[in-house]
């Protein structure tokens, strides 16, 4: 059949197609590069349920993702300021601007300053009930006082309640400028606040790195002259580039660490260098194929998938590895020999590949993308065999160094009787039961993401010392208009007043203290009319020297202000990511807490229950959608298992649990070795289980299709070893999410590896293929 | 003969800046130190579209650790009392504004020209202005600007003059507002009144 001219076709066409996705990903390798993914978050889970939440998520992500924050500290002001200059003199060849504060009073005040009469501070909003005459004496102070705090001449703040609405916005940052420097102080340590913007360029993996390596070089350049200067920082950039440097540490020790065992481990198994060039293909044309269809697909690839696709290359070879094991010493030709191996081959890349989609059934989009990758890649794998072991497998491939031994040694695998059987049941289960028990579920953000220790460190102490809000936890508001909207909030906020009052958050940062709702513009300047009362305003310009036109400008009802003309001014900058403005769900914003700390304090604020405000814990959040999921799937899990058992039914009958056992058992003894290790159960756990089921029946499946040849075993033996080569790199990960499979993969691949061969059927010793006769050579008669 | 004429040009502009630091120094070792200085004042206001000046007296208190009140006794009873970190005015006993450095950081700075300005602290003020002047003759006068921008869009410049105490100082605010106050009476004591007590109250 494999001798057709439409073999020798198809084997031509999926040649075509391997050097074509080569050619491809190496034209394209620039750009590409380019479109690679670091965030910490892409492995996350979007909020499906809350479009408005993901949107509020994404637009306070955006608007901090360019920053970089450095503070330079020091005991002594002076000593802080010269670090500082100096620090920011050698970050000068870098592809980042400094950055101005945001906050400028300037601007703020000549914008606000025409909608005056509607805006005023509580305090002053409470007095416009005095009389006019309290007003007159006030203005008539404020004319003769020593100094004004606001900035403005008198006559354009007559009462100073403008002024003292400005002030207002003063508690806002802790950051002063001070000397052409910005400073925060903290427990008796000076700061000086150095502010970036990473450059458009800075956008590719090589300038994050750039930009976190001269940033590094800087700093223990500084550090070395004055090492009493301590220099803390913040930004998305660090985090992206650290992440970077892993994974391609990680991408690198996975890969060479596989490759080099599996040659090695090749050379020694099969006499001479034959059966290295498929083994050499399968891996190559896996991992080609699955790059360069996942590139394909998705916009942009996390660097992580790549890192969990290196660990395919041990699973890429298992089909190559299967059929040169299984035709050692066969004297029967390729074609022959990979058409009667062809229906156990089929059905076990099917269950494999159909494992690895099942990561797709979350909704995390890093997994998805790493379905997509190893189902391809073992796919394309074992299309290759398909294509080109009639081709290219040697005639005859005789044990090596290795390979003698081992069949030998494999021969003596013992078959689990009956009475064996139940001797290690009771044994094991207790040890089983007791790590089932000891095992406890919990679904943690950390579990999927890791980040530096230190740089977190660094930023929650900027976070502290410039009093930001917490980017994670904060309330939506949402509303039918614009109007709605600040009107909500501003019941929100005054509810935020009392945890402000009773400590359990700094503050709040809010789109109605910029933008205050127009019924409440409109009430202020109904209030304000004594204000605007022409009696006092004469009576004042009588008594200070003003003329007419004063009164009149004075008397006139000052505008509102509307949300586009507040949205479309530089003065909006310090909360416009704020405004979520019209979400195609009705308008949005978002309402920031500064200075939250403590569970109590966080459960309290979740019970706020106003209308159209929502609290938003986004690490509890994604706990809760990770335990929702881990259930889920768990019964995916299940599912899939009573499936499998049906379609193995129509071909193994009551020898089905047989195949099917390997993987169960290896599951739950994984299960219960987690528990030992106090490692808790997962969703990626569960994920893990589903893949173990799927590897785990290739298993169960080749040694009961030929249960009387030691070859198989032998097969699986190499595949398996492989595998946990691959996996078990995995383990060293530094991402938790990948470790965990790492770890999970290595417990269960090697169970179902070494249980296989104990359940196979009974048989007795049967090679697959007539083979030529071998001096060291004699069949097994260890079966019982 | 064009370069010398450059230079000579250049002459003037190039002397304050090159005593800048001994000016300063000058200029403090030359006022009267102690723990408590006091004295009266009296302040004319001129502001932007007013005709009239606006004429106000009253007396101060400068206590080194705890601050400086300025106390208006006509036409209105209104005290200024400045703190390194905080800034509070009262109309009588009713407190009118009170701005604390913790909430709002802007007041250490503002506070911290105001107390530096009124105790005579130069050095102090010197970390906020560029400083020019003279104190060659029998009184000194100086002019500081704003080194920070943001300073700047509150405040144009300062002048200060005197002699063993700062006698006449004029803010001109970048509103175009203008504060002049004449200081006199200035004495010096090693602990405070009760009258001066009460002012702080």
């Amino acid at each position: 059949m494999t001798e057709s001219r439409l073999w020798r076709a198809l084997a031509l066409a999926w040649l075509i197609v391997l050097l074509g996705c080569a050619g491809w990903l190496a034209s394209q390798h620039r750009q590409l590069a380019n479109r690679l993914d670091t965030d910490l978050f892409a492995l996350l889970p979007k909020n499906e349920r809350d479009p408005v939440a993901e949107r509020a998520m994404a637009s306070l992500a955006q608007a901090s993702e360019r920053q970089l924050v450095l503070l330079v500290g020091s005991a002594d002001r002076d000593a802080a300021a010269r670090a500082a200059d100096t620090l920011a003199g050698s970050l000068k060849a870098l592809p980042v601007a400094p950055q101005t504060q945001a906050l400028d009073l300037d601007t703020l005040r000549d914008f606000y300053a025409p909608y005056r009469g509607v805006l005023f501070t509580p305090a002053d909003a409470a007095a416009l009930a005095q009389g006019r005459s309290a007003w007159q004496a006030r203005a008539l102070q404020q004319a003769y006082a020593t100094v004004s705090t606001s900035g403005l001449a008198w006559r354009d703040d007559p009462f100073g309640t403008f002024g003292r609405w400005l002030q207002g916005f003063g508690d806002l940052t802790r950051v002063r400028p001070e000397g052409g420097r910005l400073w925060v102080d903290f427990e008796e340590r000076h700061y000086v606040v150095l502010m970036y913007t990473l450059a458009d360029s800075a956008f590719s993996l090589s300038a994050q790195k750039t930009v976190a390596d001269g940033l590094d070089h800087a700093i223990t350049g500084l550090k070395a002259g004055s090492p009493d200067v301590s220099v803390l920082r913040a930004g998305v950039v660090l985090h992206a580039a650290k992440a970077a440097q892993r994974a391609e540490h990680e991408m690198s020790t996975i890969g060479i660490g596989s490759l080099a065992g599996i040659l090695l481990l090749v050379l020694l198994t099969f006499r001479g260098w034959r059966a290295l060039p498929l083994v050499a293909l399968s891996i190559a044309t896996g991992m080609t194929i699955a790059l360069a269809l996942t590139f394909a697909l998705y916009g942009r690839v996390h660097m992580l998938t790549l890192v969990f696709g290196t660990s395919l290359i041990g699973v890429a070879v298992d089909y190559s590895l299967l059929l040169h094991s299984t035709s050692l010493g066969a004297s029967v030709a390729a074609g022959k020999r990979l058409e009667t191996l062809l229906p156990s081959l089929l059905v076990a890349t099917l269950f494999t590949a159909l494992a690895y989609l099942c990561l797709a059934l979350t909704p995390f989009p890093g997994l998805a993308q790493m379905a997509v990758f190893a189902a391809t890649g073992i796919a394309s794998a074992w299309l290759s065999e398909l294509f080109w072991y009639p081709r290219l497998a040697p005639a005859r491939l005789e044990p090596g160094v290795l390979g003698g031994p081992l069949l030998k040694l494999l021969a003596r695998w013992p078959r689990l009787g009956l009475r064996g059987g139940l001797v290690v049941l009771v044994v094991a289960a207790p040890l089983i039961v007791t790590g089932l028990l000891k095992l406890d579920a919990s679904d943690d953000v950390r579990s999927l993401v890791s980040t530096d220790a230190t740089l977190m460190r660094e930023q929650i102490a900027i976070g502290q010392r410039l009093g930001l809000p917490s980017p994670a936890q904060l309330f939506i508001v949402s509303g039918p208009d614009a109007q709605t909207v600040l009107e909500r909030e501003r019941t929100l906020t005054r509810e935020l007043d009392g945890f402000v009052a009773r400590g359990a958050i700094a503050g709040y940062q809010s789109v109605s203290r910029w933008l205050p709702p127009v019924s409440e513009q409109r009430a202020q300047q109904a209030g304000a009319a004594v204000l605007r009362d022409p009696a006092l305003l004469h009576s004042l310009a009588d008594d200070i020297g003003l003329d007419d036109a004063w009164v009149r400008a004075q008397s006139a009802a000052t505008p509102l202000l509307e949300p586009d003309v507040w949205l479309a001014s530089p003065a909006s900058l310090p909360a416009r990511h704020l405004w979520l403005g019209n979400t195609g769900h009705g308008y949005a914003s978002v309402v920031m807490l500064t200075g939250l700390a403590g569970a109590a304090n966080t459960a309290a604020l979740s019970k706020v229950d106003l209308p159209g405000v929502r609290w938003i814990d986004k690490p509890a959040e994604i706990s809760a959608v990770l335990d929702r999921y881990r259930d889920r799937l768990a019964l995916v899990l299940l599912a899939a298992y009573v499936v499998t058992a049906a379609l193995l039914w129509r071909r193994y009958r009551r020898d089905t649990w047989r195949v099917l056992a390997p993987s169960l058992i290896a599951s739950i003894a994984t299960l219960a070795i987690f528990g030992w290790l106090g490692i808790p159960l997962q969703l990626l756990t569960v994920l893990t289980l589903l893949l173990l089921l799927g590897m785990g029946i290739d298993y169960g499946i080749f040694v009961n299709e030929h249960p009387g040849e030691v070859r198989m075993v032998l097969a699986i033996s190499l595949a398996a070893c492989c595998t946990l080569l691959s996996f078990g790199l995995l383990a060293f990960s530094h991402t938790p999410a990948l470790a965990t499979f790492g770890t999970a993969t290595l417990s269960g691949v090697g169970l179902a590896w070494l249980t296989a061969p104990l359940l196979r059927r009974p048989a007795l010793p049967q090679p697959l293929f007539q083979t030529a006769p071998q001096p060291d050579h004699s069949s097994s008669d260890q079966a019982s | 003969m064009l370069k010398k004429l450059l230079a000579l040009m250049l002459l003037p502009a190039l002397i304050p800046v090159m005593a800048h630091a001994d000016l300063l120094q000058d200029v403090q070792k030359r006022l009267v130190d102690a723990p408590v200085i006091r004295g009266e004042f009296v302040q004319e206001r001129q502001l932007v579209g007013v005709k009239k000046t606006l004429t106000a007296s009253g007396h101060f208190v400068v206590e080194k650790k705890r601050g400086v009140v300025w106390h208006t006794v006509k036409p209105f009873d209104q005290r200024l009392q400045v703190a390194r970190d905080e800034i509070v005015q009262k109309d009588g006993k009713e407190t009118l504004m009170k701005l604390t450095a913790d909430k709002e950081p802007v007041v250490r700075t503002v506070g911290g020209v105001l107390f530096s300005l009124f105790s005579g602290d130069l050095s102090g003020l010197a970390k906020h202005f560029d400083v020019k002047g003279d104190a060659r003759g029998a009184r000194w006068s100086l002019v500081l600007s704003p080194k920070d921008a943001g300073m700047a869009k509150l405040i144009g410049n300062l002048k200060l003059a005197g002699d063993k105490s700062i006698e006449q100082v004029e803010m001109n605010a970048a509103s175009g507002d203008v504060t002049r106050i004449r200081m006199s009476k200035v004495t010096t004591s090693t602990q405070m009144s009760a009258e001066d007590e009460a002012d702080f109250d």
